[in-house]
C-alpha cells in the first residue's frame, strides 16, 4: 500500500468581513478542527454527515404500501440512510429497537423508520406491518416475507456493497467539514487514500472511523499541518 | 449555498473562564436570501465528543432576534451569557469536554443554520452540592427499569421449582469465588482493613492510604502491591453495537518487596502515599462518558490466594488556578509546584536535571508540561543523557540538522525517554555512547505528546 497524505486546501473560501480567532488551546487548532471529526456524532451531525442519494428512495415512497430494507451488518451505515430518509419526510417517525431491555412503543409516522427491525417481535410486527404505511426497515434479517404477505411492494438494498473510493472519500470528507473550526484549509481524504482504507476494511465504516480517529488523535497538539492516513 | 451563513466571534476568545463569569460576544449573521428568520437562539452549554456517545448540557439561553433578514446584509447580535461551572473543558486521549455558544437560526422551509465556539472553563472547585456527577435522565429510568427486572427475576426463581435448580448452580460457583477470594486471604491474614485517609484529592497532592493488618500468628509474604489509576471511559452506541474504551491515562504506585513477614498478633499499619499528577482530568460522571480514578491494593501471600482491595476515590478542582487567564507565555516560575527546589526560574536554578524533575511530576499534564518546555525552549543546558539508538523516521522533523542525525535515549534520573537532534559532526560520538551516560550542552526544544518523550537540541562543540 503505497503511503499517501497530506494536507491540502479542499476549496478557496473568499476572506469575509469577520476576523478568525485562532483559538490555540484547541488539540487540532492547527488543522483547523474543532475535535476530532471521527468520534461520536449526535443525531444531527450524522444526518449532516450522511453521503446518501435520496432520489431513489423519495421516487419509491412516493406510492402507498412500499417498503424499503436496508440490508447490512453492523457499522456499515444502515442507520445513517434512516436518520437521512428521516429527515426529508416531516411526516415521519424513527424508533430504533435496542437489544436488551423494554423496546419502545413503535411510534405513529409516515413512513415509519424502523432501526434493527429484526428485533421487532412476531406480534408487534405483524401489527405494525397492517398498519399499511410506508415502511423503511433496517435490518439484519431478510423481511421480504412478511412484508409481501402484509400487501407491501418490497425494495432491498445492501448497504456498503460496491463502496468505492471515491465514495467513501466523500463520507470521509464530510465527517471532516462537519469538525471544521474555521475558514482555511483542513484536512482531506484523496480517493487514493480511501481506496487503501479500503483494501484494508473492506466495507467496514466502523472500522475505518476508528482507524482514522486514532490517526487525528495522534495529532493532537502538534503544531505543523502535515497528515498521514495511511501507513 | 445556505440561506445564511452564522459565525460567532467571542470579545475573549483566548480566555480561561472561572464559574461565575459570563461570555460575551456577537453572532454575526450573512443573509444569503430573504429570510424570515422564526428566531435566533443563541446557548451557552457542554458537550462531550471523543469515542463515546455524545453527552451534554445547556446552562442557559435566549432568543436574541425573531424577524426578518434581507439578501446581501450583514446583522450582528450581542450576547451575554453564563460561562457555566461543571464540567470543566478537558482534552484526553478517548475523552474531549468543550464548552460552547452555540447559535441556532430557526428558519421556515430550510435547514435550519446553526455555529458553535468553543470556550475554555476552568474549576477550582466542585459544584455547590459536591456533585461532580451529571446523572442523565435516561441513566436513571435505566436504574429503576434494572431493579425492576432484578425484583420480578427473584419472583419468578421463587415460584418455578425448575428455576431453583439453576438457582443453586449460581449459589455454587458464587461460594467458590468468595471462599478462594475472600475467605481463605483473610483466614490467614486475620482483620485487614484498607482504607483511603479521604475521599477526595486535589491534583498535585499527597494521596495517602493505611493498610492495617492484624494476623493471628506469623506469616510470610512476597510484598504489598498498590496501585493507583487513573482512566477515561467511555460507551459508544448501544444493544449489541455497545461498546466500551477504556484508556489509562495515568498509572503508578507503590511495591513494597522490603516487608516479608508479618507478625502474629500484632496490628502491623503500612502507610501507603503516592504524589497524584498535576492533570485537569478531574472525576468526573456525565453519563456514557467519565473519569474515574481508583487504587488497588493487593498483598501477595506465597502458594495462597492474594488478598486484594479496590477503593475509588475522587479527584477534584484546586482553589489554585491552573492558569490565570492570561493568553501570554506564563514566566518558568508560574508554573505552581509544591515541591520546594524543583521550581524552574528562581535565580540561576534552571539546570537540566531539575527541568527533568519537573516534567516528570507533571506526567498526564500536557498543559502544564507544554508550559514548562515553552519557558525554558532553546536555553543552553549541560545535558546527561544515555542514548540508545539511531532514529530513521523522525530524520525529516524539521528541529533536526539538515545533515545530522536523529538518537533516542533517556534521561539518568528520573528517567524519562528523549529524542536528540544531533550535528553530523558528533554522530561518532553518540555510536560509541550508546548505553553510556553522554554529557554536554544542548537545550529542549520541545515535547512530544504522543510518544511521551522530550526533544533535545544538541549543540555543535563539547562543554
Amino acid at each position: 500500500m503505497t503511503p499517501l497524505h497530506h494536507r491540502q486546501a479542499n476549496h478557496p473560501i473568499s476572506a469575509g468581513a469577520t476576523r478568525l480567532q485562532p483559538l490555540h488551546w484547541l488539540p487540532l487548532a492547527a488543522l483547523n478542527l474543532l475535535r476530532n471529526p471521527f468520534g461520536e456524532l449526535t443525531r444531527a451531525d450524522r444526518v449532516r454527515a450522511a453521503v446518501v442519494d435520496l432520489a431513489p428512495f423519495r421516487e419509491i415512497l412516493d406510492t402507498e404500501m412500499t417498503a424499503i430494507q436496508f440490508l447490512a451488518d453492523c457499522g456499515r451505515g444502515k442507520t445513517t440512510h434512516l436518520l437521512a430518509i428521516a429527515n426529508q419526510f416531516p411526516e415521519s417517525a424513527y424508533v430504533y429497537l435496542p437489544e436488551d431491555g423494554r423496546h419502545p412503543k413503535i411510534p405513529d409516522g409516515d413512513p415509519l423508520l424502523i432501526d434493527e427491525a429484526q428485533r421487532l417481535p412476531w406480534l408487534v410486527r405483524r401489527r405494525t406491518f397492517r398498519r399499511g404505511v410506508r415502511l423503511v426497515l433496517g435490518t439484519h434479517v431478510d423481511l421480504r416475507g412478511p412484508l409481501r404477505r402484509a400487501g407491501y411492494r418490497v425494495w432491498t438494498y445492501h448497504v456498503g456493497q460496491n463502496l468505492s473510493g471515491r465514495q467513501l472519500a466523500e463520507m470521509l470528507n464530510r465527517r471532516i467539514e462537519i469538525a471544521r473550526l474555521d475558514r482555511g484549509p483542513i484536512p482531506t481524504i484523496s480517493i487514493e487514500e480511501a481506496d487503501a482504507l479500503i483494501e484494508q476494511h473492506s466495507n467496514d465504516i466502523r472500522a475505518i472511523e476508528d482507524t482514522l480517529f486514532d490517526r487525528f488523535r495522534q495529532q493532537a497538539g502538534q503544531f505543523h499541518g502535515e497528515m498521514r492516513f495511511n501507513d | 449555498m445556505a440561506k445564511c451563513d452564522l459565525t460567532i466571534e467571542l470579545d475573549q476568545p483566548d480566555r480561561l473562564y472561572q464559574p461565575g463569569d459570563r461570555v460575551c460576544g456577537t453572532v454575526i449573521v450573512q443573509a444569503n436570501d430573504d429570510i424570515n428568520c422564526k428566531g435566533l437562539r443563541v446557548s451557552s452549554g457542554w458537550a462531550t465528543h471523543g469515542r463515546g456517545n455524545i453527552d451534554s448540557g445547556e446552562v442557559s439561553g435566549e432568543i436574541v432576534f425573531q424577524g426578518k433578514w434581507q439578501t446581501g446584509n450583514e446583522y450582528r447580535y450581542a450576547f451575554d451569557l453564563p460561562a457555566g461551572d461543571w464540567p470543566p473543558t478537558y482534552h484526553g486521549v478517548y475523552l474531549s469536554i468543550d464548552r460552547y455558544i452555540k447559535a441556532v437560526a430557526d428558519l421556515p422551509w430550510a435547514f435550519d443554520a446553526s455555529v458553535s465556539r468553543p470556550f475554555r472553563l476552568s474549576c477550582l472547585a466542585v459544584p455547590s452540592g459536591g456533585a461532580n456527577k451529571v446523572v442523565p435522565q435516561s441513566g436513571m429510568i435505566g436504574k429503576m427499569i434494572g431493579v425492576i427486572f432484578v425484583v420480578v427475576f427473584g419472583l419468578v426463581m421463587l415460584l418455578n421449582p425448575f428455576l431453583w435448580l439453576i438457582g443453586f448452580v449460581v449459589a455454587i460457583g458464587a461460594s467458590v469465588w468468595w471462599f478462594a477470594t475472600r475467605y481463605l486471604p483473610r483466614k490467614r491474614l486475620g482483620s485487614v482493613q484498607y482504607k483511603l485517609q479521604r475521599q477526595q484529592w486535589m491534583p498535585g497532592e499527597k494521596l495517602r492510604a493505611t493498610l492495617t493488618v492484624h494476623p493471628r500468628k506469623d506469616i510470610a509474604i512476597n510484598g504489598i502491591i498498590w496501585t493507583v489509576t487513573g482512566q477515561e471511559t467511555c460507551v459508544s452506541g448501544s444493544g449489541s453495537n455497545r461498546r466500551t474504551h477504556r484508556h489509562e491515562f495515568f498509572s503508578d504506585g507503590q511495591v513494597d518487596h522490603n516487608l516479608t513477614r508479618l507478625l502474629g498478633n500484632r496490628e502491623t499499619v503500612i502507610d501507603l502515599s503516592l504524589r497524584l499528577p498535576r492533570t485537569e482530568a478531574f472525576t468526573m460522571d456525565l453519563g456514557d462518558n467519565n473519569i474515574q480514578w481508583t487504587t488497588q491494593v493487593r498483598i501477595d501471600i506465597p502458594r495462597w490466594p492474594d488478598w486484594k482491595d479496590k477503593q475509588d476515590f475522587d479527584v477534584i478542582p484546586s482553589p489554585e488556578p491552573v492558569d490565570g487567564g492570561s493568553t501570554t507565555q506564563p514566566s518558568p516560575a508560574a508554573i505552581p509546584n509544591d515541591d520546594a527546589g524543583t521550581e524552574v526560574g528562581e535565580g540561576p536554578a534552571v539546570t537540566f536535571a531539575s527541568t527533568i524533575e519537573m516534567i516528570d511530576s507533571l506526567q498526564g499534564d500536557r498543559h502544564q508540561i507544554d508550559r514548562v518546555v515553552e519557558a525554558v525552549r532553546d536555553l543552553p543546558m549541560q545535558l546527561a543523557i544515555i542514548p540508545e539508538r539511531r532514529e530513521l523516521a523522525s530524520a525529516t522533523n524539521p528541529l533536526a540538522y539538515p545533515t545530522g542525525h536523529v538518537v533516542v535515549g533517556h534521561t539518568v534520573e528520573p528517567r524519562m525517554p528523549v529524542v536528540m537532534y544531533i550535528p553530523r559532526s558528533l554522530a561518532d560520538e553518540f555510536e560509541q555512547a550508546t548505553d553510556r551516560q553522554w554529557e554536554g550542552a544542548g537545550s529542549i526544544v520541545g515535547y512530544e505528546h504522543h510518544a511521551g518523550r522530550l526533544q533535545l537540541r544538541i549543540e555543535e562543540y563539547r562543554v
